[in-house]
């Protein structure tokens, strides 16, 4: 108890010192939140079985809900948070893939004769999408933003524009973009 | 620096189809490189195959655990010390196998399941095994599949080693075999000792389903996985917590089964299993669960934590006729199959499992069975012909319980009168528990913005008008609708919240759902209503309308309050007193103020339900907005619970005077409540002269359950005098109006005078029949308040024909109703007298002695109450009776028949000159003062 609701004040505290352009407080934010959302993501991702998926916006939400004080806080530090949880998500999920290829390979190494199932497979698509990311934001951040918003935290057009204060015009032309351009960088991979 | 891609693109994209081509030759004589990429970028975009970014990243992974990485057909030799046989299975947890272990004189086989432990690091995880491990390995018992050992094998992998059971699960096994009902009560029986068991040794199982209950081939439940899921989960309830949430569902739980705790990430206790228990309960009885029609999680989810069941018996009743049957989630064993499954007969025999399967599925913990051993007891006692506990509120089914298994001669009881109690106890009892929650506390006439507390449904023309000038006003649409639908033109008010769903970009508002929601509980759909205002307030957070959300979760809480979900009503409504306090709007505030205060009264706790009043009437008073007339009102009806009529006569007056100058509807009922505290107060006259006026507002302004009640109160008053034939009259007043109107109460006032009159007839029978009936449906219909003064009625008039068995268990179910009737209040005390009046009459007197002299401390005997200083000195004076203080018992007599004949208690008074006649004669010659 004591704990939950210590954090839910650091949390608050430290989501105004970042709008009001605190880095190191946008770092230890970036930390906490990855610390939990990784663990109800993780659950949710171990034992989810094929067809009920994790909704991103959801647990997002709830992330919110949960670690931060509205009373204390206005609609523009929301979105704030909404942008920082997106590059969580996508930290969570490329780090959980991360671990998952590694242990694939320790193990096919620990077992003679076991047949090493290698470099592809879901944890290697989402690997090369993270680094044809990463590509991207050097294009345009913007765009790569927009595609940690819709993509990794499943928020919508509108959203996404409140997020980034900008239209949704706009976000729709980055989206189209990106699509297209991961398109074209992991063709023939995926 | 030149031009980047992205808005290259952006130009190139703008460009009509026609000249893109020239566009990127004009580009390429510049810059051949990025021409390049825009072409594969806009041969890209006109793809009509998926982009990576069209699929959902959460779904690729498959699922984790050990299924990960072994590959589907390897299956190891040995893991730790065990060599495996066979796979017997794979869940959520991951892989079990047959295994067998072999030991220094010993062979044996077991289940050895292959996890992954949710953990900080081996040591953690080393350490909580050793540490639960030990716990769960010295649980015993034959219902109880043994736990042999935990552990890690050499490549790493996390084992736990089970007691291999055979057996199939146990609804497959009541199909197979077609068992009868009863049998499948019993069977069920054992699995519910076996938990007990656990649950006395402080083990919680945390995932009870079917698969986890075999029956063996000597027909005998086994558990399967006690305990496990938190070994594997975490170490501690406060981690299972956070891992738990509403959105991530917790993987260790199967949603069907699980409760709504552990989909809300709180802790989980042994009422969690002892809900899980009811779906599997109920499951094995209709032939169907209790929650989901549709597969799916979420849906799942959400009925788990919004809906209530119906009846067991109902649902079987439906799948025997229709074939309807729930489907299973994915992965799990489909449901028995419908056609083995007996139809559950009509009768009481359906309603007590129907009532025990309601009571394991409460919402809240606290409401169920606390554990299985509770669960257990109740299922015993339907097997064993006893009442249920379940069941516990309705006195006429437990006097008819009663009646079977006494089968005693039952006396012809004396003349006798309701007790006198039950009526201000109403009277209270209607303010603070269900008028207010519908009801605004301030009374506004100005419009006001969101969230219209003035809302009126004068109102509707001019507001009509502005709509019609700004149709895309969502506010003034949202006025309008709310107004029409307090006009009683609900079907208007719907047309008009499609019409604001039009209105372009403003389909998604908030503020519509609210007002839908509004009108939706106004309609009697409180769970529609829940489930719009859940949105509302999902979207005014959303939208970052913060002002909105307050409202929002205020009208929440007060809903779930009334549905009787208490604890999540009071985190809404706290929420939405933080967010008016911040925001200064005292209004609003004192209205939340109110509505909490009336979540502690039900609680029983006056003094905080107090605190929160004066608060409320602070703020109030704050806003300016005059009224607070209803806060007042329920500060009266603090003081009449503690027996203190005259504190409350001065406020009530306050808030008639309030509502009658704002020409308010709640006139009538602060009349009617006046009315009996001055009946209380013995002052008659006045108090006919209110409840005279109080009849005739409520009869002109149509409300057939506000008449009902006050006709009641007339009814009982003149009950009392021993106005026969004019009890008749009302009598048939109310009747017609129940029947014109459907109310319930007014069923129940109704029967309750009906049995007044077969009381003073001397007719028990019929008279307990009746008020059992009353009770029953006003429990039913949620006024357990209401109920607690017509048992103690009922336990009244037991006492008259001597039925001190059932006296006692009356007076008891009106002690045991808590909420506003509780500890310090009337209806307690009353409970209290008449408990030691049955004891006085089975010859217990020192008993009644001690129970009596709990209640002297406050000076009873000049209690300015009159109905406590009735029934106390009744007691007191029977009391000397038994214990031969002959003169004393004579004295408190002659002041009871004071009381009785100052306040027109005409059958009373005639009861208690009976009494002291009697007295006089059997009075030894010569007897005087005890020394």
């Amino acid at each position: 108890m004591s704990r939950e609701a210590e954090s839910h004040e650091d949390l608050t505290g430290l989501l105004q010192a970042w709008r009001r352009g605190d880095q190191g407080a946008r770092d230890d934010l970036l930390d906490r939140v990855y610390a939990h959302l990784k663990r109800i993501a993780a659950a949710q991702l171990r034992g989810e079985r094929a067809g009920h998926t994790l909704q991103p916006t959801a647990l997002v939400n709830e992330a919110y809900l949960r670690l931060v004080d509205q009373t204390r806080v206005d609609w523009r530090d929301r979105s704030h948070f909404f942008g920082l949880v997106a590059a969580t998500m996508r930290r969570v999920l490329i780090d959980h893939a991360r671990r998952r290829a590694s242990r694939k390979r320790q193990h096919a190494e620990a077992t003679p004769g076991l047949t090493i199932v290698g470099t592809d497979g879901p944890e290697a698509e989402l690997m090369d999408l993270d680094r044809a990311l990463d590509r991207l934001a050097v294009e345009s951040a913007r765009a790569a933003s927009v595609v940690e918003m819709r993509y990794f935290a499943g928020l919508e057009i509108d959203e996404v524009a409140a997020c980034l204060d900008i239209s949704p015009a706009t976000v729709k032309r980055d989206w189209d973009f990106a699509r297209a351009w991961m398109r074209v960088e992991l063709a023939g991979k995926a | 620096m030149s031009e980047s891609l992205r808005d290259l693109y952006d130009r190139l994209i703008e460009q009509p189809e026609s000249e893109r081509a020239d566009f990127l030759a004009r580009l390429e004589t510049t810059d051949d490189n990025r021409a390049a990429q825009l072409r594969r970028l806009l041969n890209a975009s006109e793809s009509t195959t998926d982009s990576p970014l069209d699929r959902d990243p959460w779904s690729q992974l498959p699922a984790d655990g050990v299924g990960a990485f072994d590959s589907a057909t390897e299956m190891p030799q040995q893991i730790g010390p065990y060599r495996i046989l066979s796979e017997l299975g794979r869940g959520g947890m991951g892989r079990v196998y047959l295994a067998e272990q072999e030991g220094a004189g010993f062979r044996r086989k077991v289940a050895l399941k292959v996890v992954a432990p949710e953990g900080a690091g081996v040591a953690e995880i080393d350490r909580r095994f050793r540490a639960e491990g030990g716990i769960l390995a010295g649980l015993e018992h034959p219902g109880i599949a043994r736990f042999y050992d935990a552990g890690r094998a050499e490549d790493g992998r996390w084992f736990l080693a089970l007691e291999y059971v055979a057996g199939t699960d146990l609804l497959e096994h009541a199909s197979d075999h077609a068992l009868p009902l009863v049998e499948r009560v019993r069977i069920f029986l054992a699995v519910l000792q076996a938990v007990a068991f656990a649950h006395a040794a402080s083990i919680v199982h945390r995932d009870l389903k079917p698969a986890n209950i075999l029956v063996g081939a000597d027909g005998r439940p086994r558990l399967l996985d006690f305990g496990i899921a938190k070994l594997v989960v975490a170490k501690s309830d406060v981690e299972l917590s956070a891992s738990m949430t509403t959105i991530t569902g917790a993987r260790a739980l199967t949603p069907a089964y699980a409760s709504p705790e552990q989909f809300r990430g709180e802790t989980i206790t042994p009422a969690s299993d002892v809900f899980s228990l009811g779906v599997v309960f109920y499951e094995l009885l209709a032939g169907v669960r209790p929650f989901e029609q549709q597969g799916s999680r979420g849906a799942v989810e959400s009925a788990i934590l919004g809906e209530d069941p119906e009846p067991p018996s109902t649902a079987s009743r439906r799948v025997s006729t229709t074939g309807v049957r729930s489907s299973p989630p994915e992965g799990e064993r489909p449901n028995a199959p419908v056609a083995r499954v007996q139809r559950m007969p009509a009768g009481r025999f359906s309603r007590d499992l129907d009532a025990i399967c309601l009571k394991a599925l409460r919402k809240e913990p606290a409401e169920r069975y606390p554990s299985a051993a509770e669960f257990a007891a109740d299922v015993e006692r339907f097997l064993t012909g006893q009442p249920v506990s379940a069941r516990g509120g309705g006195l006429a089914y437990r006097a008819v319980r009663f009646y079977r298994r006494q089968r005693a001669a039952i006396a012809v009881a004396a003349a006798l009168l309701l007790a006198i109690a039950m009526i201000a106890f109403a009277a209270s009892a209607r303010r603070l528990g269900t008028a207010i929650p519908n009801a605004a506390v301030q009374s506004d006439p100005t419009p006001q913005r969101f969230p219209f507390s003035g809302v009126a449904a004068s109102e509707v023309p001019d507001l009509e008008t502005r709509f019609t000038a700004e149709p895309g006003n969502v506010e003034v649409g949202a006025h309008l609708a709310l107004s029409l639908d307090k006009a009683g033109r609900a079907p208007e008010a719907a047309l008009i919240v499609t019409r604001l769903r039009q209105i372009p970009g403003k389909a998604e508002d908030p503020l519509i759902d609210y007002v839908e929601g509004m009108v939706a509980l106004n309609a009697s759909e409180p769970q529609r209503a829940l489930v719009l205002l859940a949105s509302a307030q999902a979207r005014a957070i959303a939208g970052g309308r913060g002002e909105l959300v307050s409202q929002i979760r205020a009208s929440r809480g007060r809903l779930l309050s009334t549905l009787g979900r208490s604890s999540e009503a009071a985190v809404e409504m706290e929420a939405a007193r933080a967010g008016f306090e911040a925001s200064g709007d005292s209004s609003s505030l004192a209205r939340v103020l109110n509505d909490l205060s009336i979540e502690k009264l039900q609680r029983g706790d006056l003094a905080g339900g107090e605190t929160l009043l004066e608060q409320a009437l602070a703020a109030s008073r704050a806003s300016g907005a005059g009224g607070g007339g209803v806060i007042l009102g329920n500060l009266a009806g603090i003081a009449v619970q503690r027996g203190r009529p005259d504190l409350a006569e001065p406020r009530y007056r306050e808030s008639v005077e309030i509502f009658r100058e704002a020409k308010s509807r709640r006139l009538g009922w602060a009349l009617t409540d006046r009315s009996e505290t001055l009946r209380d107060l013995g002052r008659t006259g006045e108090a006919k002269a209110a409840l005279d006026e109080a009849i005739e507002l409520q009869t002109a302004s149509g409300s057939a359950g506000d008449l009902a009640l006050a006709l009641s109160y007339r009814g009982a008053a003149e009950l009392a005098a021993g106005e026969t034939d004019r009890v008749e009259k009302t009598i048939a007043a109310i009747a017609a109006l129940a029947k014109s109107s459907g109310d319930r109460p007014a069923l129940a006032f109704v029967d309750r005078l009906r049995g007044g009159l077969a009381a003073a007839r001397g007719d028990f029978q019929n008279a307990q029949t009746l008020l059992g009936e009353a009770s029953r449906l006003l429990r039913e219909n949620g006024q357990a308040d209401w109920a607690a003064a017509i048992d103690l009625g009922m336990a009244e008039s037991a006492l008259d024909a001597k039925e001190l068995a059932l006296a006692t268990t009356a007076a008891q179910s009106a002690l045991a109703t808590g909420g506003v009737a509780s500890a310090e209040g009337t209806t307690a005390f009353v409970a209290t007298t008449l408990l030691a009046r049955a004891e006085i009459a089975a010859g217990k007197s020192r008993a009644a002695e001690k129970r009596l002299s709990g209640l002297t401390g406050s000076e009873p005997e000049h209690s300015p109450s009159l109905q406590r200083r009735f029934a106390f000195l009744v007691a007191r004076a029977e009391l000397g009776r038994a214990q031969g203080h002959a003169v004393e018992s004579q004295r408190d007599f002659q002041s009871a028949l004071d009381v009785a004949e100052s306040a027109g208690l005409t059958l009373r008074a005639r009861q208690i000159r009976r009494e002291l006649a009697l007295a006089g004669k059997s009075r030894p010659q010569g007897a005087t003062e005890d020394q």
